[in-house]
């Protein structure tokens, strides 16, 4: 069922939790609703539940206005991150709640709570009661209970916040393949970026109740529209300068900037994101950014790379990710010096204008990294 | 088995644990060894006897009765109280989270005396009921008021911290399924405010068993009729029957232990379900 909102909006006594907001999530989609805490995701995720009546606007499931309609009737699925399972009942019992209530013949329900168990892979915890399962299977009762009353959309609040990693991990691949063979429509709630953009087919980004950004993963990720969004989605580094002749310049470090960007201030940010950068032993004609290596993480698909600037100064460490090959091939050290390459930067000319994106041309093959002989160099001196 | 070489960091575990056995048997157990050794000196015969007396077992009558309607009126109450003071937000709601304890911080004497002027005749709600019929004060009604009064606290107190710890989001689960508010109530509230609920109320029973200060003043404690066994107790301390005294003592006693010995095992298996120790 697709969900539409039209000018929803929410305030808690002073506090405006939702600036009036449009929202369309079409049907079968899985999508996540992104954001700090106290950006309004989890009250936007309530009020399209019916736990939260909006103070303006409208709420369509599939055409239908259920605005007004008390949470019992709009037969929408809830999982909740503390379960919320009913600890006086069975398993089987939990699940068989809702169908109960549909005035199912026992039979039948005996039936269906069967065929839910065998779809969260759990039929032999039947007759356990809650308190003697992990959190996973716990999570997994609840979304066979959520599923059995066939819910218009599914809905789920931060669903594996309480669980460890290896369980999220794959209640997080079984919750994808049920929305795939059973094609509901879910929206679920997340802080976490890796989650949202790992298992959803759209994201809305939200910050101060507003949301910032919405698109598939892919757009996101590839196209932060904003300071807010590139900040939330992942590790920056971040450049801070004055801007002289088109350059970027802070201390000893600078950055070229293109025409365009440097025209209208005299100060400037530039994002820079741990796979948009390399590291060599050259500064690069467009960019000198002289570092150190302060910590180097091997675990992971990529080597972590931590830097401190050097003769520039930076809030946070920068962090640059190079390949396992590259590693292997350079052989950097703690404490080593060396230049960090930007293929691609993103300028902001304030906290608050939209993101102009800088590509820097690939260096050529002689000035990139590992050169033999510098490598001797360097661990001379 | 007592295990005194396992210490945790904190010292102090045998001294600690001397004085509170210590406190204990003084306050607890000798007194009630005192009341065995009061009866030896008394044959089983004479013991059945004076146990069995008409008016002792009218007084039984009379209390059980009267401790049983007060607990189920304190259950309802007491439940209805703890709710509100748990679920609304209200002006004065802490000053009403307060006046609970009252009836344990008042004086029983002193809750009879105002119960007794409060519901007689010449009291402010004794005229109208007189004129519907009813009479409170000077009957066993009165039993049932003054035992209401000073055991409610027992209830709420019992319920509340339960109702504040259930999680909001098992009631809005239900109601995505599809339940009604009666609905939640009666299937996922009440199965989980159950135990403590139930330990209220017996709780509150007992402690009816054994009031006496605020229910002598408004009992009119006539024979057969509105005599609690607290005060045969004391009728026969004033004869100086110390022997029969201690032999009622020790009934009420005895069916104080077994209820709530009862309420334990069965409050045992219950929550073993919830905390899953199966």
């Amino acid at each position: 069922m697709s969900i539409r909102l039209s000018n929803i909006s929410k305030t808690f006594g002073q506090f405006q939790a939702l600036q009036p907001i449009n929202l369309e999530l079409p049907k079968g989609q899985f999508t996540a609703l992104l954001g700090p805490s106290g950006s309004g995701k989890t009250t936007l995720l309530r009020i399209i539940a019916g736990l939260e009546h909006a103070d303006q606007g409208q709420i369509f499931l599939d055409q239908q206005d259920v605005t007004r309609q008390p949470i019992k009737d709009r037969q929408v699925g809830l999982v909740f991150q503390n379960y919320a399972l009913f600890r006086h009942m069975t398993v089987a019992d939990n699940i068989a709640f809702g169908l109960k209530l549909r005035k199912l013949a026992k039979a039948e329900i005996h039936k269906q709570v069967m065929a839910l168990l065998e779809m969260v892979q759990l039929p032999h915890l039947a007759k356990r009661y809650p308190a003697q399962l992990s959190g996973g299977q716990k999570q997994r009762v609840a979304l066979a209970r959520a599923l059995a009353i066939n819910p218009r959309v599914l809905l789920l609040d931060e669903p594996f916040g309480a669980l460890d990693e290896q369980v999220r991990q794959e209640l997080r691949r079984s919750l994808r393949q049920l929305h795939d063979q059973l094609g509901f429509t879910s929206v679920f709630v997340t802080h976490d970026q890796q989650e949202a953009l790992e298992l959803s087919d759209q994201v809305v980004l939200m910050s101060h109740g507003r949301i910032e950004q919405q698109g598939s993963p892919k757009e996101l990720f590839e196209r932060p529209q904003s300071r807010f969004a590139f900040e939330f989605l992942g590790h920056n580094n971040l450049f801070q300068g004055q801007l002289q002749h088109q350059r970027l310049v802070q201390g000893q470090a600078w950055l070229q900037l293109n025409a365009t960007s440097s025209a209208t201030s005299e100060q400037g940010t530039v994002l820079l994101r741990p796979h948009e950068l390399s590291l060599a032993n050259q500064a690069s004609e467009q960019a000198h950014l002289p570092m150190q290596i302060t910590a180097i993480n091997l675990v992971g698909p990529q080597v972590q790379i931590e830097l401190e600037p050097q003769g520039w100064q930076s809030d946070k460490p920068w962090q640059v990710g190079i390949s396992h090959q590259q590693f292997h091939q350079w052989q950097p050290e703690r404490g080593q010096l060396c230049f960090a390459v930007p293929h691609l930067a993103h300028f902001f000319a304030s906290h608050d204008s939209p993101p102009q994106s800088l590509r820097f041309e690939q260096l050529s093959k002689s000035s990139q990294l590992v050169d033999e002989r510098q490598l001797a160099y360097n661990s001379l001196t | 088995m007592l295990s005194f070489r396992h210490r945790g960091i904190l010292p102090g575990f045998g001294l600690s644990l001397g004085i509170s056995l210590l406190f204990v048997s003084l306050v607890l157990l000798l007194p009630i060894s005192g009341l065995v050794i009061q009866l030896s000196d008394m044959s089983w015969s004479q013991f059945w006897w004076v146990i069995t007396d008409p008016r002792v077992v009218a007084s039984y009558r009379v209390t059980l009765v009267s401790a049983l309607i007060a607990s189920l009126i304190n259950g309802l109450l007491g439940l209805l109280l703890a709710w509100v003071l748990v679920r609304y937000d209200f002006y004065g709601r802490r000053l009403l989270d307060g006046l609970v304890d009252l009836p344990f911080a008042l004086p029983t004497a002193v809750a009879g005396i105002a119960l007794s002027a409060l519901w007689a005749s010449n009291g402010w709600y004794g005229p109208v009921l007189d004129q519907l019929g009813i009479k409170v004060a000077y009957t066993p009604l009165g039993i049932i008021v003054a035992m209401a009064f000073t055991s409610l606290p027992f209830v709420v107190r019992s319920v509340q911290p339960v109702l504040e710890d259930l999680p909001a989001e098992d009631e809005e689960a239900a109601a995505s399924l599809g339940a009604s508010d009666l609905h939640i109530f009666a299937t996922v509230i009440l199965p989980a405010i159950w135990p403590a609920w139930l330990t209220g109320m017996a709780l509150s029973f007992t402690r009816s068993l054994g009031e006496f200060g605020a229910i002598i003043f408004i009992a009119g404690n006539m024979p057969f009729v509105s005599e609690i066994t607290s005060l045969m107790i004391f009728i026969r301390l004033q004869e100086f029957d110390y022997a029969a005294a201690s032999a009622i003592a020790a009934v009420v006693l005895l069916a104080s232990l077994l209820l709530l010995l009862a309420i334990n095992l069965w409050q045992n298996r219950y929550l073993k379900r919830l905390q899953g120790r199966s």
